[in-house]
């Protein structure tokens, strides 16, 4: 075979499987010709279709005419014959010895499961939104700005911006805004049927063209065209019309708007970021908030000060968004009605980043976390290891009963490469078997794996064009990893030795490094057992730490914006029933709120400070038992508190650079709103003690408090017992019946709901925890073989020592002794180790515990509690066996 | 020796390397068949049918030139031996033999 250059050069594996099984004195006429062809056709029908076709030709001339004969086949021949010699002994080699198989198999089946479950949830987590066809062009403009106490982004940006984008800007093709209405719940009404809609997302009518959401039913284009127009899920439309075809149907939202269901859904990927169950115009709410309730008209398209749209921008193909960004950056603030702060600025945020990378304000939904997923990666992989050293130690402490049969190999004449390969491919037919295993290990557990973690995970064996391949080669991967040391080791024998019944070479070397994989499996489970250990109390210390506030007994009405204009008369109905201690309008302590610039009296705008913004009534301070530091609470006997008296938090009060005493009596204003008049102004009359309203990962936000109008209700009960319990929500509801008829009674508690906010992170803390049991327990049984195969192969030593005499005490210590020797020294490296690692950990966060050495020692004591169970089994049986039956044998 | 029966392709192919006197190597073959009968002809069977011409004695074959686009490859050329000629004429003659023995009405298609 002349090797010259060819111009293209089709797949190698083809031409050495046409070489194969060629004729030798036809093979080069034929490969010239195929080759010849595939120039041409590589030239006129590209690459990728002659490579097809070469393949296609290559199998075409797998016919009688062109096969190799009889005696040119002869050596591979006996190849076939030794590899099926390979596999009997194999099998028998396994049937033989059925504890270790089974142990080995299954531990290894286990460990191959929890890894492929694992990974499945952190490819999943990477997969977020990138099965939209233009992911990788679609960008989330992100508001950032520099705010008094450092630079802060914002998921969310004015509405005004669309216009502004789609004529300035000729490398965004289209882009899309959402809104999702966080103060307010709706209800949805077909005939009899109402229900409250939690995910509804109001957008444009471009959704389709930027986002790959399939319609199964309803024109794409025009769907949400039409103001008064409504897309659902198959499920939500299922919900209200049963069997019947909802397209076409009227639905009458928040009793007022009719729309008519224009389209259906197909069901949303699990890895959208997007989750909604409606899609409704994002003109219907700016006309019913033009339309107002009174004078309070608003026009959301007008307003520069709210940032409130997500807005995914699709940019056009060959644009890049750093150049896009720039440009915004620079020329921007020209279009911007913002001339009075320039430090505001929008950028584009990639897509397919949001899920892991992006931790702003105004998110739609809690995101991942990068260094999740890698933790959860990474204890996966180390479970495989864990596994997999289990195998590598059983196979050469089995090596003893594998000597005799080297030795006679060699003897036979068999090379040391043949015996490598021999072991190697022992090691990948277990690795197969266990990978099978595995795979039905992980179709049995994947569903209450699912559930657990709220997800909807599969694993794509015939779809994914990896899967299969992965699972081969991963297989082969372990199976050489594993095999190799045992091959390289076992076919070192030397057969007059070994066959003499003298197994010399199984020397130090051996057990040292049979010792350094032990104890490697150690570190790596106390590591795990500390960093359970230190991640729990953690999440237990930020769970429980105090927030400044009482979120206890804490009733929020779902529909409460529905009759805050009648709270007054709602609120001295319910105050007669005796287990309501007081109702606030406006803020819920727990939620996130507004944010808004302040400025001081006789300041210029420049200097406006961002802060929070939370509208309250005048028992919020005795709702929540928040202390007053300075001042006076707002007052229901001050007129003027109503309309000119606002409140700081200390944050703010720092922030604003001023000491407590010297904030008070201060005036100071808030411009907003779409006419950018002034909203409100008045005079600071107290001065609140930091509570940790917001979030329990983040600095206190500075706040100021002022009396509200509108906004939700929530109301502090005082009850006892159940029964009260029961009764106050009878009588509340009774209340609520009479004021607003045609709304439904629903509620949440606060406590309940602040709780949920973490469940993502606890779930994913237990199944970390779950899957170190899981570790550990393939560490044991690695363990357990081990010390049984010790037990076993000093059966003898251990008898003579009984007949001398020897106490079972003193043969416990003698079988054990390595191994708990062997454990303490992997608990001295762990332990610096997971000290420095824990740390690491918790820079991350504001409030953070003090890592003391109780953790270690408890890890320490667990894993020296496991090791010594899992060995001592098989010791008591030793040591307690009859000496009389151990030594019959000779 | 096989029997000397010659199955359609084989006459064309054995034509073919006729026609194509001293290049006549496989992928040659395959397109002037190709251009000939205005039919796809694969590769494999062009082979196949030179193999089987070859044992039973109708071509011989040498190596020939190598091209860059055969990769270094040699050419298999094919030639036709004294009974390859002898049999493509046979073929002939029997033809024409039966061409003559058909009545002429049948061509005419008077009934």
């Amino acid at each position: 075979m002349a090797g010259r250059k060819l111009n293209y050069s089709p797949p190698r594996w083809a031409m050495r499987f046409f070489r194969w099984y060629c004729r030798k004195d036809l093979a080069d006429g034929m490969e010239g010709d195929m080759l010849e062809l595939y120039q041409r056709r590589a030239q006129q029908k590209g690459k990728f279709k002659a490579n097809f076709l070469f393949i296609w030709n290559v199998l075409r001339f797998f016919q009688p005419f062109a096969l190799k004969q009889k005696s040119e086949f002869h050596h591979s021949l006996t190849t076939i014959d030794m590899f099926s010699n390979y596999l009997k002994i194999a099998y028998r080699n396994l049937i033989k010895s059925k504890a270790f198989t089974a142990i080995n198999i299954f531990g290894l089946a286990i460990g191959i499961s929890s890894f492929i479950i694992m990974m499945s949830f952190v490819f999943n987590e990477l997969s977020y939104d990138r099965f939209h066809s233009n992911a990788d062009r679609v960008y989330r403009l992100t508001y950032n700005y520099e705010a008094g106490s450092g630079a802060r982004q914002i998921a969310r940006v004015p509405y005004p911006l669309k216009p502004i984008l789609l004529s300035e800007y000729p490398e965004v093709e289209t882009l899309v805004r959402f809104y999702r209405n966080t103060l307010d719940v709706t209800t949805v009404r077909y005939g009899e049927k109402n229900f409250t809609e939690d995910d509804i997302l109001f957008v444009d009518p471009e959704v389709f063209e930027v986002f790959d959401f399939r319609l199964e039913s309803g024109n794409p284009e025009t769907a949400l065209k039409d103001m008064n127009s409504i897309v659902m899920t198959r499920r939500a439309a299922a919900k209200y019309f049963g069997d019947e075809n909802p397209m076409g149907k009227i639905v009458e939202y928040k009793n007022g708007d009719e729309l008519q269901v224009t389209g259906i859904l197909a069901e949303l990927p699990d890895n959208s970021h997007l989750q909604f169950d409606m899609l409704v115009p994002l003109e219907l709410q700016r006309q019913r908030w033009m339309r107002g309730n009174g004078n309070n008209s608003y026009d959301f398209e007008q307003d520069w000060n709210w940032s409130g749209a997500l807005t995914y921008i699709l940019l056009k193909e060959g644009s890049s968004i750093e150049t896009f960004n720039s440009k915004f950056l620079e020329e921007g603030r020209d279009f911007f009605d913002r001339d009075d702060n320039t430090e505001f600025e929008f950028s584009g945020f990639p897509l397919s980043d949001i899920h892991l990378h992006s931790d702003m304000s105004g998110e739609l939904e809690a995101n991942g976390n990068m260094g999740q997923v890698i933790g959860f990666g990474v204890i996966a992989l180390l479970i495989l290891v864990i596994a997999c050293i289990n195998f590598i130690n059983l196979s050469t402490a089995r090596s003893a009963q594998r000597a005799k049969e080297v030795g006679l190999r060699k003897v036979m004449g068999a090379l040391r490469q043949q015996l490598i390969g021999q072991f190697i491919s022992e090691a990948m037919l277990i690795a197969f078997v266990a990978t099978g295993i595995g795979v039905l290990i992980v179709e049995l557990l994947l569903p209450y794996f699912n559930e657990f973690m709220g997800k909807k995970l599969s694993i794509p064996y015939l779809d994914g064009p990896f899967v299969i391949p992965g699972l081969v080669l991963g297989a082969i991967t372990i199976g050489l990893f594993s095999g190799l040391y045992p091959a390289f080791y076992l076919s070192r024998f030397e057969p007059s030795k070994t066959l003499k019944g003298n197994l010399g070479a199984r020397g130090q070397g051996n057990v040292r490094i049979r010792r350094l994989l032990v104890g490697t499996q150690f570190i790596i489970s106390n590591l795990l057992i500390i960093g359970i250990f230190v991640v729990q109390s953690q999440l237990d210390f930020l769970r429980n730490k105090d927030l400044g506030f009482d979120k206890d007994q804490i009733m929020v009405l779902k529909h409460g914006t529905k009759i805050d204009d009648q709270f007054d008369l709602f609120n001295s109905r319910i105050s007669n029933i005796p287990y309501v201690e007081a109702a606030n309008l406006g803020y819920v302590a727990g939620k996130r709120a507004f944010t808004q610039t302040f400025r001081v009296d006789g300041q210029d705008l420049d200097a406006g400070k961002s802060m929070g913004i939370k509208y309250v009534s005048y028992d919020f301070a005795k709702m929540f038992d928040l202390d007053v530091i300075n001042g006076r609470f707002f007052s229901k006997e001050i007129l003027s508190d109503s309309a000119g008296a606002m409140m700081l938090n200390e944050s703010a009060v720092q922030q604003f650079g001023w000491t407590n005493e010297q904030a008070l009596g201060k005036k100071f204003s808030f411009i907003g709103g779409s006419d950018n008049q002034t909203r409100f102004e008045g005079r600071i009359i107290g001065i609140l003690k930091d509570a940790n309203f917001e979030s329990l990962y983040q600095p206190i936000k500075p706040s100021v408090f002022k009396i509200s109008q509108w906004g939700s209700i929530s109301i502090k009960l005082n009850v006892q017992n159940g029964e009260e319990l029961r009764t106050a929500i009878d009588d509340i509801n009774v209340v609520w019946d009479e004021i607003a008829p045609t709304w439904p009674f629903e509620y949440s508690f606060l406590d309940q709901e602040l709780e949920a906010q973490y469940v993502k992170e606890q779930r994913l803390g237990q199944a970390v925890q779950y899957f170190t049991f899981l570790a550990i327990f393939i560490a044991c049984l690695g363990l357990f073989g081990l010390a049984s195969f010790t037990v076993q192969q000093k059966t003898k030593e251990i008898g003579v020592r009984k007949v001398l005499g020897a106490s079972v005490r003193s043969i416990l210590i003698l079988v054990s002794k390595s191994y708990i020797g062997l454990i303490v020294i992997s608990f001295l490296v762990a332990t610096p180790l997971g000290y420095w690692l824990s740390n690491q950990w918790l820079q991350n966060f504001e409030f953070r515990i003090f890592v003391g050495p109780f953790y270690f020692i408890i890890a320490g004591l667990i894993s020296i509690g496991i090791a010594a169970l899992a060995i001592s089994s098989q010791s008591l049986k030793a040591a307690s066996s009859n000496p009389i039956k151990t030594l019959r044998h000779e | 020796m096989k029997g000397t029966y010659l199955g359609e392709f084989e006459e064309l192919v054995l034509l073919t390397v006729g026609i194509l006197h001293d290049d006549a190597y496989g992928l040659g073959i395959t397109d002037e068949l190709e251009k000939q009968t205005k039919r796809n002809v694969t590769i494999s069977s062009v082979h196949k049918a030179l193999v089987r011409l070859e044992e039973k004695g109708f071509l011989k074959s040498g190596m020939g030139g190598a091209t860059d686009a055969r990769g270094g490859r040699k050419k298999r050329l094919y030639e036709l031996t004294a009974s390859g000629k002898k049999q493509v004429n046979e073929a002939k003659e029997l033809r024409n033999n039966m061409w003559n023995a058909v009545p002429k009405v049948v061509w005419q298609g008077g009934n």
